[in-house]
């Protein structure tokens, strides 16, 4: 019974609500333009700690990197910036207070030292023992397999290994010193992912966070320029996979449908796109046929409006027609439509 | 020798074309009996000439010919016999020979049929029909000759070419067979192309009468008559056509759809939208004499959207999966195409500014059925402008670019169809509701308000009752109870997206209500009378096939309608990677991989296929192969499906991982109703097959064909 005054209410409130709904949903775009960039899906700290006003990793990096963990055995002083177990992110949570709350960075480190008097140093203080053990010069294969996991926000996207700006090279290099330090792989990785907003592979071939779902939908409203008329998402080449990839990494640096299909269509030419992107061709798009259709309208609602009116004057058809010189009855009147009729009549007088 | 037969063959089918032409252009012009009889025998005497040479290639193909570069290029040693006798229509060369045998075979049919009844017609139909097969001929003598052979020659090499090139050459024996795409190895797809040439080839005959009829000045309903039953066979052919290339689509290119809004899908699917304008159209002037203008307008651009759909997919200048190889034909068949509208669209001006195709044009009611039928033609008329646009704008600006007056090139896909056509079918499907409501001449809105009331009502009821379902089934309702503050935004955003769904159910199922209506009266009435129901039914579209035909054919369209907005609105899909073991959700089935496995097939492509458990809650309901044929140039993902009438699910391989050869990324997709597209089809087909059973004609009208004197002949002031 309960159930069943709960279906009676639905059903009543659906019927309100579609008509309130219709309303509101015909004010609503046809849910491709995007008239806001989508919510970024990247990696925390891309977008929103670059902000002036707030505590960036760097800024957190910067002070943690005065601290290092005290030396264990024969074993090595390990920055805190470089660690990631649970105790470093609580240092480095509680830097990153003491930031926000706008403490001074030698207070902060101060009261961490003091804090753990047994367990962290200063970095300055390690000169002469040993911070880790003697720096290696890492190899290039291993600083490409790293830089081969990370997304950086570079042309749109790209991969930290195949990047060759000046930045690239810097970030590069600053891997090969950290390996050279000894820093675990994960650690160096994560250490950018946290610092720099890149973001990192995974075990899909797409960057953490980011699905093939997400990527298709995006994928779905373009073609690749190599196959002709296939949809980017459904097409085998090679340059389509590349493509698809670019599109992850894009997804992964925080870029909204919009901000994707526009880098393609100035990259690559308007024609990558199911919808034109530029307002003038969206307008001609759908202006010549719009245009066309109206003049055909108007002319169709001009022999309408003739024929009709002929057919008011149906009498004055008929009597101008039987006059001498005037149009006479129509003589290609055909024997067939005539037989028609004479068989309806037939009919009717049956 | 094969070759040699074929080359002369053809030769003198073209010649027989050139000479049937130019014999009944100078009969007619001269009133010369001797030289149209002579037209029509050697129009005749193409079509055995055409079929020896379709029959040579077909033979070559099974003999597996190869010195012929056709057969070389579209079959080779592992292709089974079916496909190897489809390959006549695989490539441009043999598809130009089987449109033309095609052409000769209506051409032959129409002229025996017809030459007694329509004999004054003649004349120009031999000319309209034989030009056209002459210039396909053309092409295949001189430009795509299916019977070129490879030749080789000491001391030069390897050519290709029609004849030896130099007197030493021979015929080079065994070249290496390239074979043709494997993704044409499909049912759907062997036969569906000669379904669409049937129908392009199909309207080649009203068209070549209508033609007459214009240049005749015999104007009154004879050539529509003479032509109805080739337009409708033209247009069955054509939906067959563009419903099997739906179907290989959907199963061989592995989308998940069956319509891309592809150049050359809407390439046959612009001449099926004025073709079918001109089916509509052509009922109101045999019923009121109306729309004669009209119905020569609508059947020239039905053939000349037919050159251009045939040029579009053959000269390369549009973007498709399905285009054949770019061909020096290209201009070739654009010039045939200007010739041919010059021709067509000039007489057919001429005629209507002497006022010989004014009939008895007047409307007594601007809710009578004449109006809904001409309201009719304008929006099928706007729609193939829209189609025919968003089909050729990327040439037409690339062109315009060329010329400096543009910076960009615009390209339309499937987004944009969407938007520009649904209005224009939202107004069809009521019009294909309310039209068969109204009555002929004299109709009031209110007649006709009170006739679509309850169909109206129900369809607002269906709409509702799909709203509130798609709430409950996306958990909308839970919100009310669990989040009142969020209800109302949910609420909106998914009746946001729903809206275009909710409006074509809504209008699917008023033009159903609206159809069934119309045929339950007359069913009633009968039964009323003491028949049974299904003797009523049966005989009352024994009565008029045409017009209850017409309705089978609307509920056809109906059921496709459904299907499409079920497949298109609501579909599903998602792509994961999985190790075997693993299980991928979606809709209402559950997916688990098994295992992949690599065979060989009876035809020597290598298969990689994996075998994956479908379920559906506890249950498990079936087990797919989606595969990848391997080829030595490429591989096509081949899907598999569950197939129900609620839904498909749908999965193709998308990637297989290269470090870990088990571990597999699929795409899959949930696909609702889209069953009801090919269930609509087969309807549509049955309505079509009831409107072409000829009726018994009545003794009186027979006996009447040569009256009544004074009542036939040229209409006022006509003239040549």
């Amino acid at each position: 019974m309960k159930k069943t005054k709960r279906f009676l209410v639905m059903v009543g409130l659906s019927v309100l609500l579609l008509t309130v709904a219709s309303v509101v949903m015909a004010q609503g775009g046809d849910g491709y333009d995007d008239p806001e960039p989508e919510p970024t899906p990247g990696p925390a700290g891309s977008a929103a700690g670059n902000e002036p006003d707030t505590v960036t990793q760097s800024d957190v990096m910067a002070v943690a990197s005065q601290l290092v963990i005290n030396p264990q055995g024969m074993g090595m002083a390990i920055p805190i910036a470089a660690c990631d177990s649970d105790l470093c992110m609580s240092w480095l949570r509680q830097i990153e207070d003491g930031l926000k709350n706008g403490v001074p960075a030698d207070d902060i480190v101060s009261a961490l030292l003091v804090e753990n008097r047994d367990t962290l140093s200063r970095a300055s203080d390690m000169t002469g023992a040993p911070t880790s053990l003697e720096p290696v010069e890492a190899s290039s294969t291993e600083v490409s397999l790293i830089a081969e996991t990370l997304v950086v926000d570079v042309n749109g996207g790209s991969l930290l290994s195949t990047c060759e700006t000046d930045q690239c090279m810097a970030w590069q290099n600053e891997i090969a010193l950290m390996l050279g330090q000894r820093i675990p792989r994960d650690q160096i990785i994560q250490q950018f992912v946290r610092q720099y907003g890149h973001a990192e592979i995974g075990d899909d071939e797409l960057p953490v966070g980011v699905t093939w779902d997400d990527v298709n939908t995006v994928a779905r409203k373009m073609f690749c320029e190599t196959c002709e008329g296939v949809p980017l998402d459904e097409c085998s080449s090679v340059d389509c996979r590349d493509w698809r990839t670019k599109i992850s990494y894009m997804i992964s640096m925080g870029y909204s449908r919009n901000e994707i299909m526009d880098y393609f269509t100035e990259n690559f030419g308007a024609d990558v796109v199911s919808l034109p992107r530029s307002r003038a061709d969206r307008v001609l798009s759908f202006a010549v046929p719009l245009v066309v259709v109206l003049l055909l309208g108007g002319v169709g609602g001009w022999q309408m409006w003739r024929l009709r009116q002929r057919g008011h004057h149906t009498g004055d058809v008929m009597r101008r027609s039987s006059g001498p010189g005037h149009r006479p009855v129509p003589s290609d009147t055909d024997p067939y439509y005539l037989e028609r009729l004479l068989q309806e009549l037939e009919g009717v007088d049956q | 020798m094969l070759a040699e037969i074929g080359i002369v063959t053809t030769g003198l089918a073209f010649g027989a074309a050139v000479f049937a032409l130019v014999m009944a252009v100078l009969g007619a012009v001269n009133r010369r009996d001797q030289f149209v009889l002579s037209a029509r025998n050697a129009a005749l005497a193409a079509f055995p000439l055409v079929t020896i040479s379709c029959g040579v290639l077909v033979v070559a193909l099974l003999n597996q010919e190869f010195s012929l570069v056709y057969v070389a290029d579209t079959t080779d040693a592992s292709t089974p016999d079916f496909y190897q006798v489809t390959a006549l229509w695989g490539g441009q060369a043999g598809s130009l020979l089987f449109w033309s045998w095609l052409l000769a075979a209506f051409a032959f049919v129409a002229l025996l049929a017809n030459w007694r009844s329509h004999r004054r017609l003649m004349p120009w139909v031999i000319v309209a029909t034989m030009a056209t097969l002459a210039f396909f001929l053309f092409l295949n003598t001189f430009i795509e000759n299916p019977f070129e052979r490879t030749w080789e020659t000491p001391g030069v090499g390897v050519e290709e070419a029609l004849f030896a090139p130099y007197s030493n050459s021979t015929v080079f024996e065994d070249p290496t067979p390239t074979g043709g795409s494997p993704l044409l190895r499909h049912f759907g797809m062997a036969i569906h192309p000669p379904m669409l040439y049937l129908g392009f080839v199909g309207f080649t005959i009203p068209f070549a009468f209508a033609f007459a009829a214009l240049v005749t000045g015999r104007l009154n309903s004879d050539w529509l008559r003479a032509t109805r039953h080739w337009a409708l066979i033209a247009w069955l052919f054509l939906t067959l056509g563009l419903m099997l290339g739906g179907r290989w689509a959907y199963d061989v290119l592995g989308w998940g759809g069956y319509w891309g809004w592809d150049p050359v899908e809407n390439a046959a699917l612009l001449p099926w939208l004025t073709g079918t304008a001109f089916l509509h159209s052509a009922v109101v002037q045999e019923k009121r004499g109306m729309l004669k203008f009209w119905n020569m307008l609508l059947i020239v651009l039905t053939f000349l959207l037919v050159i251009l759909g045939t040029f579009a997919t053959r000269s390369g200048v549009v973007s498709s999966v399905h285009s054949f190889a770019q061909s020096e034909i290209g201009p070739l068949m654009f010039g045939f195409l200007g010739v041919a509208m010059i021709a067509s669209i000039g007489l057919l001006l001429w005629r209507q500014e002497r006022g010989h195709l004014r009939g008895a044009d007047e409307l007594d009611s601007l809710f009578s059925r004449e109006s809904l039928f001409l309201l009719n033609n304008w929006v099928f008329l706007a729609l193939t402008i829209v189609v025919f646009w968003g089909t050729w704008a990327e040439a037409i600006t690339t062109i315009l670019q060329d010329l400096g007056l543009r910076d960009t090139v615009v390209t339309l896909g499937p987004d944009w169809y969407a938007m520009g056509t649904r209005p224009l079918f939202a107004v069809i499907f009521v019009l294909m509701g309310v039209a068969p409501l109204a009555a002929w001449r004299r109709s009031t809105a209110r007649r006709l308000g009170q006739a679509i009331l309850i169909p109206t009502l129900i369809a607002v009821f269906m709409m509702v009752l799909v709203w509130i379902w798609e709430m409950y089934q996306n958990n909308v309702w839970e919100t009310l109870f669990d989040s009142p503050g969020d209800f109302f935004g949910e609420m909106t955003a998914l009746t946001g997206d729903l809206m275009w769904a909710l409006l074509g159910y809504g209008l699917v199922t008023f033009a159903a209500l609206a159809t069934i209506t119309e045929i339950w009266k007359g069913v009633a009435a009968r039964h009323r009378r003491g028949e049974g129901y299904f003797v009523a039914l049966r005989r009352l579209v024994a009565r008029d096939r045409h017009r209850y035909g017409g309705y089978f054919v609307h509920l056809g369209m109906v059921i496709i309608g459904l299907g499409i907005i079920g497949s298109s609105g609501f579909q599903q899909t998602t792509m994961e990677t999985l190790n075997q073991g693993d299980r991928l959700d979606l809709g209402p089935y559950e997916m688990r991989y098994d295992q992949l496995y690599d065979a060989v097939a009876e035809d020597g492509r290598w298969v990689t296929y994996a075998e994956v458990t479908l379920f559906r809650g506890d249950r498990e309901v079936a087990t797919l192969n989606p595969r990848w044929d391997l080829f030595p140039q490429n591989r096509s993902a081949i899907p598999d499906l569950h197939s129900t009438l609620e839904n498909d699910f749908y999965v193709r391989i998308a990637a297989i991982d290269a470090n870990n050869p088990t571990r597999v990324r699929f795409r899959a997709y949930v696909n609702p109703l889209i069953n009801f597209v090919w269930l609509g089809g087969f309807i549509l087909i049955f309505g079509t097959m009831v409107a072409l059973w000829p009726n018994r004609q009545p003794r009186r009208a027979a006996q009447s064909m040569s009256v009544p004197s004074g009542m036939g002949g040229e209409p006022a002031g006509a003239g040549k």
